[in-house]
C-alpha cells in the first residue's frame, strides 16, 4: 500500500514509513528532486515561469529536502523536457484525422459504439486490400516495442496489425485474427525495430471490401507497455494524470541541470534514482562532484554498469553493477559509507569494493547527467532524484528510498 | 514564452558565430553555452561539428532555416531569416562580412529530429573526451 506520493511519504508492509523529508531531518546536506510534483518546477532558471503542463522545459527543479540546493540550467537548449507521454501515436481517439495515412481506406462517416459503451467510434471501409497506418521517428538504437488497438467488424474477417521498421515489417510482429462479426477484440503486436532503423509505424490491415473500426490505439515502449492506454491528441496535448509516470526527459547531447552547492562529503555518500536510460555504449554521468581524483561520480559506464567512482586525492576507487539494460526502467543506488562503496540495481544485493575517505570534490557543485565538463550526457527519463552528502542512510531505509522512487517510476523492484 | 524543439547541428568553423549569435538573440543567458557537445565521423576528438537540442524560443526558431522530413525520409527545408539575423548581430556588435549569415545558415542542419536521428543521419557521433 502506498499513501501520499506528493509528500513522499511511502508505506510499505513491512518496511514501515518513509518520509523522503526525514533523511535531511537532521541538516544533512543533500537534495530530493521530484518531477512528479508540478509546484517544484519552473521553464526558466531565474524561477519566474512555472511548469504548467507536460512537454515544457525544465530550467529550475527545486530541491524538496529544505536544504535549498535547486538545480538550475540557463541555456535553453540545455533544458530537460516534463514528460509523461508513453503512448507514441498522436490521434488516438480519431482514426479518421489525417495522421492515420490511409491506404485504400475511406472513412465512411457513420460510427459505431466502442467497447466501453461510451465512444462512438468511426466505421472505416477498406475498399482494397488496404492499411491504416502511422510513423513515428525514433533513434537509431535497436528498440522493442509493443503495440494494442481494438477492432471491430461488423462481419467475420481476418484482421492484422502488426509494426514496420523502415518500410520493413518486423519478424513475428503480425497478429491476424480472424474477428467474431460485431464483436470487439483486443490486437497486440510487438518486435524490435532493429538498429539504424529511423522510424517505426504500426498497421491496421484488413481484406477488402470490409468496414472496420479501431479504438485506443498505442504505441509504447515495451517496459511501459503495462501502462493503461494514453489518449494522445498532440505531442504536447495528451492525457497525463499520475497514472503515468511523470519524467524529466534527458536528451543526451547536451540536457543536464547543476546545483552551485550540495555535493558530496568525504566519509558518506547516498544517491539514487530512478532511471529509464536510452543509450548503450556510452559513459552517462548521473551525478557528479568529482575532480580529477577528488570527489564523488555515479554514473552508467561505457559496459552499461552502474558505477561509482570516488577521488582519494591521489586515484580513483570504483564500484559496478552488472550490465544493465535500456529502455527499462530501474532504481539506482550507489553509497559510501567511510568504509566500503556500493552500487545496487532495485533492490538487488549491493556490489561493494573497499573505499576509505575520500577527497573532497569541486567546491560543493553537483552535475546531474553530465561530467561538468561538457561530457557524459545521460539519455532517457529522470523520474526522481535522492541524494545525501554525508553519513549513509542503513539498509532499512536505503530500501525504503528505492522502493519510494519504484512507485515514481512505476517499475518494478 | 512558448517553446519549440529543435536539433542544430553546426560545423566547427561556425561554432564560434553560432554561439555568439544564439548569445545576442536570446533572453538572459538563455541562449549562453550553446553548442559545446562535439561530434566527429567517429567520435574522437577533434570535433568537425557541434550539437545544440532542445527547447529553443518559438521566435528565435522561426528566424532559423528549417529542415523537414516525410515518411520516406526526403527533406524539404525553409529557408532561415537571413536579413533579421543580421540585423540582429549588427545590434549586438558582432561585424560580419557580407554574405556570413547566409554561409551559416546554409551549413547548419535545423530539424525537428531527435538528436541522435541528426546525428546518424549526417554521419557523426558524439566526441567522446579521452579520459
Amino acid at each position: 500500500m502506498e499513501l501520499g506520493i506528493g509528500l513522499g511519504i511511502t508505506i510499505f508492509p513491512g518496511w514501515g514509513v518513509m518520509n523522503i523529508g526525514q533523511l535531511f531531518a537532521s541538516g544533512e546536506q543533500g537534495a530530493w528532486y521530484d518531477p512528479s510534483d508540478m509546484s517544484s518546477l519552473f521553464q526558466d532558471s531565474a524561477g519566474t515561469t512555472p511548469v504548467t503542463a507536460v512537454e515544457q522545459p525544465v530550467g529550475l527543479m527545486l530541491d524538496k529536502s529544505g536544504r535549498g540546493n535547486h538545480a538550475v540550467q540557463a541555456t535553453t537548449t540545455k533544458r530537460p523536457v516534463l514528460s509523461a507521454r508513453v503512448n507514441l501515436l498522436t490521434k488516438t481517439d480519431n482514426f479518421a484525422d489525417a495522421a492515420w495515412t490511409k491506404s485504400s481506406v475511406t472513412v465512411t462517416g457513420s460510427t459505431v459504439l466502442g467497447p466501453n459503451g461510451v465512444d462512438l467510434v468511426p466505421i472505416l471501409n477498406y475498399s482494397g486490400e488496404g492499411l491504416i497506418r502511422q510513423s513515428v521517428g525514433k533513434s537509431t538504437d535497436a528498440i522493442n516495442y509493443k503495440s494494442s488497438c481494438w477492432l471491430y467488424s461488423p462481419t467475420s474477417n481476418a484482421l492484422t496489425t502488426r509494426l514496420v521498421g523502415d518500410g520493413a515489417v518486423i519478424a513475428g510482429s503480425t497478429t491476424k485474427i480472424t474477428v467474431a462479426a460485431g464483436a470487439w477484440t483486443k490486437f497486440e503486436s510487438w518486435g524490435t525495430a532493429g538498429a539504424g532503423t529511423t522510424f517505426i509505424r504500426f498497421d491496421v490491415l484488413a481484406p477488402s471490401g470490409s468496414d472496420i473500426s479501431a479504438w485506443h490505439p498505442s504505441l509504447t515502449l515495451a517496459t511501459d507497455a503495462h501502462l493503461p492506454y494514453q489518449r494522445v491528441n498532440t505531442a504536447t496535448d495528451y492525457d497525463a494524470p499520475a497514472k503515468y509516470p511523470a519524467y524529466t526527459q534527458v536528451d543526451g547531447t547536451d540536457d543536464a541541470l547543476t546545483s552551485a552547492t550540495g555535493g558530496g562529503g568525504t566519509t558518506g555518500f547516498f544517491f539514487s534514482s530512478a532511471v529509464l536510460t536510452t543509450l548503450a555504449g556510452a559513459k552517462q554521468v548521473l551525478w557528479s562532484d568529482a575532480g580529477t581524483n577528488t570527489g564523488y561520480e555515479v554514473s552508467i559506464n561505457a559496459a552499461n554498469k552502474l558505477q561509482l567512482s570516488v577521488g582519494t586525492g591521489a586515484t580513483r576507487v570504483t564500484v559496478e553493477s552488472a550490465a544493465l539494460s535500456t529502455n527499462a526502467r530501474y532504481v539506482l543506488t550507489a553509497w559510501h559509507d567511510g568504509t566500503n562503496i556500493y552500487v545496487r540495481v532495485n533492490t538487488g544485493t549491493p556490489v561493494s569494493v573497499a573505499c576509505g575517505v575520500a577527497s573532497a570534490g569541486t567546491a560543493e557543485v553537483t552535475q546531474f547527467c553530465e561530467n561538468g565538463a561538457s561530457a557524459g550526457y545521460f539519455r532517457g527519463r529522470s523520474y526522481g532524484v535522492v541524494y545525501r552528502k554525508d553519513a549513509a542512510p542503513g539498509p532499512a531505509t536505503i530500501d525504503a528510498v528505492i522502493r519510494y522512487l519504484a512507485t515514481k517510476s512505476g517499475g518494478p523492484v | 514564452m512558448s517553446y519549440i524543439f529543435r536539433t542544430i547541428i553546426v560545423p566547427a568553423a561556425f561554432q564560434p558565430l553560432a554561439q555568439g549569435l544564439c548569445e545576442a538573440a536570446a533572453e538572459g543567458d538563455a541562449g549562453k553555452g550553446m553548442f559545446t557537445t562535439g561530434l566527429s565521423p567517429d567520435g574522437t576528438e577533434p570535433a568537425t561539428h557541434y550539437i545544440s537540442s532542445g527547447p529553443i524560443a518559438t521566435e528565435f526558431g522561426d528566424l532559423l532555416p528549417l529542415t523537414t522530413f516525410d515518411e520516406e525520409g526526403a527533406p524539404t527545408t525553409r529557408p532561415g531569416a537571413v536579413a533579421t539575423v543580421e540585423a540582429i548581430a549588427a545590434q549586438a556588435g558582432i561585424d560580419l562580412p557580407a554574405g556570413t549569415i547566409a554561409a551559416l545558415f546554409a551549413a547548419i542542419d535545423v530539424t525537428e529530429q531527435e538528436p541522435f536521428a541528426a546525428m546518424a543521419r549526417l554521419g557523426v557521433q558524439i566526441a567522446q573526451v579521452s579520459e
